[in-house]
């Protein structure tokens, strides 16, 4: 893509009208210092925008800098430039209080590695970010249709060390969309999950855009994730490199290629 | 060689928690390493100061029964001097003075006056000056290096010395440190030069206190004292009366006392200070000990849980049992030694401190420098490994229990909570047993199986506190989720999650909260049950004392107390040094009817009725030495020779009395032949039916003209239980700092590895929409509810084991047992503030956990 077709899509983006999308990000610049070493740019300027009931997945390599979009775009981490919107709202506005307002209010986050506190019982883990605002405006209903749909049903009171891996990545689905978020955010979610697992999870977020009118920005390195995506957005080296709607798993196949043996040589030396 | 390869990379695999048990090691030997360093120095020190302190003296002369104070001629000195076997003599002159700086703020202690001594530069002085001269000319005066220090008086100024009405300006010329005494009150506040002494403290510069008599080498001390009674007898021309009289304090002008009965009695009371000194620091060490075991094995059991991964798949390529149980032995020993490693120089540097609190127990005066002998350094080198290693042994065994196959999770590893049922039950079945054969026993063994099996009931609590910490913990946290709501909730799950970590803490803080409550409560019934003999126990209603307990009372003072209107009985103590065994005690002379009436004197066993040749025990003496009615004693009285005493009763410890072993006069006289006559420096007034104030009134009149002479009215005589009381409760702050400090850093530790652990699961309830304050009142919440559990279980257990402790000492004067409400409360409300204080910083991490994993670790 190149420098002035970035320049107008920025500008798009910028002037786009909010509701049309779920998220925006505009120019973000990320980069990450190790302790003693040098300071690595994981995001160049990456302008995306997520369409309101769309799933958009980012498809990279490693170090690509898909976790680093993901976290920047749900305010765990604030971008070095650039903009980010969720819905109409700008996340560098906003202060530590009011980001976490954000993430617990209208966005459901799916992380790897934590997705639920040990401690608690599945429907604990479950309920905890309407518990968390304490809200009296508990939808029952759409409470009882995102447990009935995502959750473990007969292991709803047990501990998270009880579950399978399937099962405990089901019910971090059903904690991100338990409080009707705008958004849901998963970063690799059918990670370390077995094929059956893997195609229940992204049948679930796939009910979430489809039934449920949510929208899904997911971030993977497999192809066959991203091919049950609306939308695959390529990114290398911290760069938007290519843009798929519609896609199937042989095409993302292809374009990741490309997208690979396009990246800088200094890209492909970090990842050997 | 791999194991030791295996242990070095499982613990730097473990990161802090191999720090926190490190420094828990380090911090128990430091304290086992101090109280051992300055425990031997004490008793050193009181060795030393028997030994030395006055060795050059031979024969002291004082004024006699029927003399006043300070009526000793310098000129006697002169005659003495002159005779046969006499190298020196010193007279010396002492009388309480207050001080002032220039600026008129008193020096030293301002609740009661010490005494200025005059200085004479001899081999046996009690001194060492610790800067500047010694005082030789008019105006001149050393003062104590505590006073000097904590008063910044510099040496070349000036001091004001007040004398009764008299008062005059002073220069220091330097500090001292004084290697003698017996307690505070004994310990000197000025040194003057003797002319000057015998002028400012006297008001007549041809009279002294008393002479130290320093003998030829060689020479006799008897011998010597029975030269001097002669001599001064022919110079008076009283050769008869004198000899008999003088010697040893009964009625005459002078008493000559061979310094062998004082350094008897001396060394009696100064092992009771150095036993009082050595308890408190066993204590202390023990308590170190009791709580950094509980910790390192708290921290032991943590890791191994969180390692039940790595054990099975060692298991899995074929390590044994014995490999892994190796393994993890190695480990707890390179942690012990590098506790040891650091918790000795600590240990060292900690004992440098230790001049505080034996000076608060009265042993400040002859405590010796802290001993880092080879047995201490040791000691030390050992506590550590030896401790980590006995404090891993149920990890070990239940790590080499591990499956080898993977474990899904690390709480399906065998749980051991029927083995803690029944080791816990057993103990406390035990140690109950135990209390039940010590209260109800006699003999040596009772108080140690009284104390030792409380000590197991405490140990069976902290064993079974897991099984009971999952309810009472849901009960404790109930009004804490309805207030706080989520991070409550969160806390709540966190705490009966993982019991280990809730019941190490829970652990740490018991043991503190229980030594706090059980040594509080032992302290509040002491001063009950004194409180209690004087309003209820004894008749005394004055108590008319020499100031300085080896001279004796005026005959003239004692036969004024008698005449004194509303005087209804008088009851003289008179005491004197007896060796038993080769052990020093001290040896009341009295009536025993008398000192029914007088102290609430009672018997325990035998008959009271005893003649020659016969002696009565104190009870605590006899259950010390395991001694019964019947039982005969190699005893030598002070200026005697050697003789055999048969027990013929034994009775109630009674601290008023003040004395090991008791005889009537008669029984004295017949049993001691050639004995030092014990002096009466004490004699306890009864009053008549015109009640006490009459009385006290008639004797205030008696005694007022009499110097070194003091008075005391049953207040007063309280007032000293009070002081004694202070010396206990200083006692129990000092044996309770290490076992607090160990505690809160213990529980810092413990909580910081925790949230190391649980980052994740902060970050996934900050990702959630967990704001930071209510993060870190998840931590915050969870500790003050577990050390509130942690406190309440302590006051339990504390006043539990104090009533153990308190049934067990009934015999021996401990009659009441006072539950110090005040201090219960304390503690239940401190416990939870100590938990809050200790979760603090652990808190903040927890609160400042970023909700993005860093980018190397994702």
């Amino acid at each position: 893509m190149s420098r002035t077709t970035s320049a107008l899509t920025r500008k798009a983006l910028g002037n786009a009208s909010p509701g049309r999308f779920a998220a925006r990000l505009i120019g973000v610049r990320k980069s990450h210092r190790a302790p003693g070493g040098p300071a690595v740019e994981a995001l160049r300027g990456v302008d995306l925008a997520v369409p309101t009931g769309t799933m958009v997945a980012v498809i990279g390599p490693s170090g690509a800098g898909k976790s680093t979009l993901l976290h920047c775009a749900s305010g765990l981490t604030p971008a070095d430039s650039g903009g980010i919107h969720i819905g109409e709202t700008s996340l560098t506005t906003l202060n530590e209080r009011a980001l976490t307002r954000l993430r617990r209010d209208r966005i459901g986050l799916l992380l790897p590695g934590f997705d639920l506190v040990p401690a608690l019982t599945v429907r604990e883990n479950i309920t905890l970010p309407i518990d968390l605002a304490g809200r009296g405006r508990v939808d029952a209903v759409w409470s009882n249709r995102v447990i009935t749909a995502f959750g473990p049903a007969n292991r709803l009171d047990r501990r998270p060390r009880e579950l399978t891996p399937g099962e405990r990545r089901r019910a971090a689905c059903a904690r991100a969309l338990i409080g009707r978020p705008e958004i849901l955010i998963a970063d690799e979610p059918t990670a370390g999950l077995d094929t059956r697992a893997a195609d229940e999870v992204l049948a679930l977020l796939r009910l979430a855009v489809s039934d449920m009118g949510r929208t899904v920005l997911t971030a993977t390195r497999d192809p066959y994730v991203a091919s049950r995506a609306d939308i695959v957005v390529f990114l290398g080296d911290g760069r938007v490199l290519d843009r798929l709607s519609a896609p199937d798993q042989h095409e993302v196949l292809l374009r990741m290629r490309r997208s690979e043996s396009a990246a800088p040589a200094r890209h492909r030396r970090a990842e050997r | 060689m791999i194991a030791p390869i295996a242990a070095l990379r499982g613990l730097r695999a473990q990161g802090t928690a191999t720090v926190s048990a490190v420094v828990v090691a380090a911090l128990t030997t430091a304290c086992v390493v101090a109280a051992l360093a300055v425990g031997t120095g004490v008793q050193r020190g009181a060795d030393a100061f028997v030994e030395k302190a006055d060795h050059d003296i031979t024969v002291i002369v004082g004024p006699g029964a029927g003399a006043t104070p300070d009526s000793i001629e310098v000129e006697l000195a002169r005659r003495i001097s002159r005779m046969d076997g006499v190298a020196e003599v010193y007279p010396m002159v002492s009388a309480p003075v207050e001080l002032f700086d220039y600026d008129g703020r008193r020096l030293g202690d301002t609740d009661r006056y010490r005494d200025a001594v005059s200085w004479h530069d001899r081999a046996g002085a009690p001194y060492t000056f610790t800067a500047g001269e010694a005082p030789e000319r008019r105006g001149e005066v050393a003062l104590p290096s505590p006073v000097v220090e904590a008063s910044g008086v510099l040496i070349g100024d000036s001091v004001l010395m007040r004398v009764g009405d008299r008062e005059n300006w002073l220069t220091v010329t330097g500090s001292f440190q004084e290697v003698g005494g017996t307690g505070p009150d004994d310990t000197t506040g000025a040194l003057l030069s003797a002319s000057n002494a015998r002028n400012l403290l006297t008001g007549t510069p041809t009279r002294a206190d008393r002479l130290l008599v320093a003998g030829e080498p060689g020479v006799d001390e008897r011998a010597l004292a029975d030269t001097i009674v002669t001599g001064l007898a022919q110079a008076t021309g009283e050769p008869d009366e004198g000899a008999a009289m003088a010697v040893g304090g009964a009625d005459g002008e002078v008493a000559v006392v061979p310094m062998e009965r004082l350094r008897q009695e001396r060394a009696a009371r100064l092992g009771d200070r150095a036993a009082l000194a050595h308890t408190a620091l066993i204590a202390a060490a023990a308590t170190a000990l009791a709580v950094g075991g509980t910790l390192l094995a708290a921290i032991a059991s943590r890791a191994a849980h969180r390692r039940a991964r790595e054990f099975a798949l060692l298991r899995s390529v074929g390590a044994g049992a014995d490999r892994i149980r190796r393994i993890l032995l190695t480990e707890a020993l390179i942690v012990g030694s590098l506790g040891s490693l650091l918790g000795v120089p600590a240990g060292i540097l900690l004992a440098g401190y230790g001049a505080g609190p034996m000076e608060a127990l009265g042993a400040g005066a002859f405590a010796g420098a802290p001993v880092f002998g080879p047995l201490v350094i040791t000691a030390g080198a050992m506590t550590g490994p030896v401790l980590a290693a006995a404090s891993a042994h149920r990890s070990r065994r239940r790590a080499a229990r591990t499956p080898p196959v993977p474990v899904a999770d690390a709480a399906a590893v065998p749980g051991s909570a029927h083995v803690n049922a029944v080791a816990g039950t057993l103990l406390i079945v035990s140690g109950g047993a135990a209390i039940v054969h010590g209260l109800l026993g006699d003999g040596p063994s009772a108080l140690p199986a009284a104390i030792g099996g409380a000590a197991a009931v405490l140990l069976g609590v902290v064993v079974i506190v897991p099984l009971v910490c999952a309810p009472v913990l849901r009960v404790l946290f109930a009004p804490v989720v309805a207030v706080t709501g989520v991070p409550g909730r969160v806390a709540r799950a966190n705490a009966l999650d993982d019991p280990r970590r809730a019941v190490a803490a829970i652990a740490a803080l018991m043991i503190g909260a229980g030594a706090v409550v059980l040594l509080g409560t032992l302290d509040r019934s002491a001063q009950a049950s004194h409180a209690d003999r004087i309003a209820h126990g004894i008749g005394t209603d004055h108590l008319v004392r020499s100031q300085d307990t080896s001279l004796p009372l005026p005959t003239a003072l004692l036969a004024g107390i008698e005449e004194a209107e509303a005087v209804d009985r008088v009851v003289p103590v008179a005491t004197t040094g007896i060796e038993v065994h080769g052990e020093p005690g001290v040896l009341a002379v009295a009536d025993t009817e008398g000192l029914a009436e007088a102290l609430g004197w009672t018997l325990q066993e035998g008959s009271a009725r005893h003649g020659k040749g016969e002696v009565l025990v104190d009870g605590a003496v006899a259950a010390r030495e395991g001694w019964e009615v019947g039982d005969r004693l190699e005893a030598t009285f002070a200026g005697g020779s050697w003789t055999e005493l048969t027990i013929a009763g034994i009775h109630r410890a009674n601290p008023l009395l003040g004395a090991d072993y008791l005889m009537s006069d008669t029984a004295f006289e017949r049993s001691a032949a050639g004995a030092s006559e014990p002096v009466t420096a004490s004699v306890h007034v009864i009053a008549g039916t015109d009640g006490a104030e009459a009385g006290g009134e008639a004797l205030a009149e008696a005694v007022r003209e009499v110097e070194g002479v003091v008075l005391l009215d049953r207040d007063a005589i309280a007032r000293e239980g009070e002081r004694w009381s202070a010396e206990r409760a200083a006692l129990v702050r000092w044996a309770l700092v290490p076992a607090v400090a160990l505690a809160l850093v213990a529980t810092a530790a413990l909580l910081s590895r925790s949230v190391r652990e649980r980052a994740g699961e902060f970050r996934t309830l900050r990702a959630a929409g967990m704001f930071r304050g209510q993060t870190g009142r998840v931590v915050l919440l969870e500790t003050v509810v577990i050390s509130a559990f942690g406190g309440a279980m302590g006051v339990l257990t504390g006043v539990l084991l104090a009533s153990v402790v308190q049934g067990a000492l009934e015999g021996r004067g401990m009659t009441v047992l006072a539950v110090p409400y005040g201090l219960l409360g304390a503690v239940i409300a401190l416990a939870p503030v100590a938990g809050a204080l200790a979760a603090l910083v652990p808190a903040r991490d927890a609160a400042r956990t970023d909700p993005a994993p860093a980018p190397e670790t994702r």
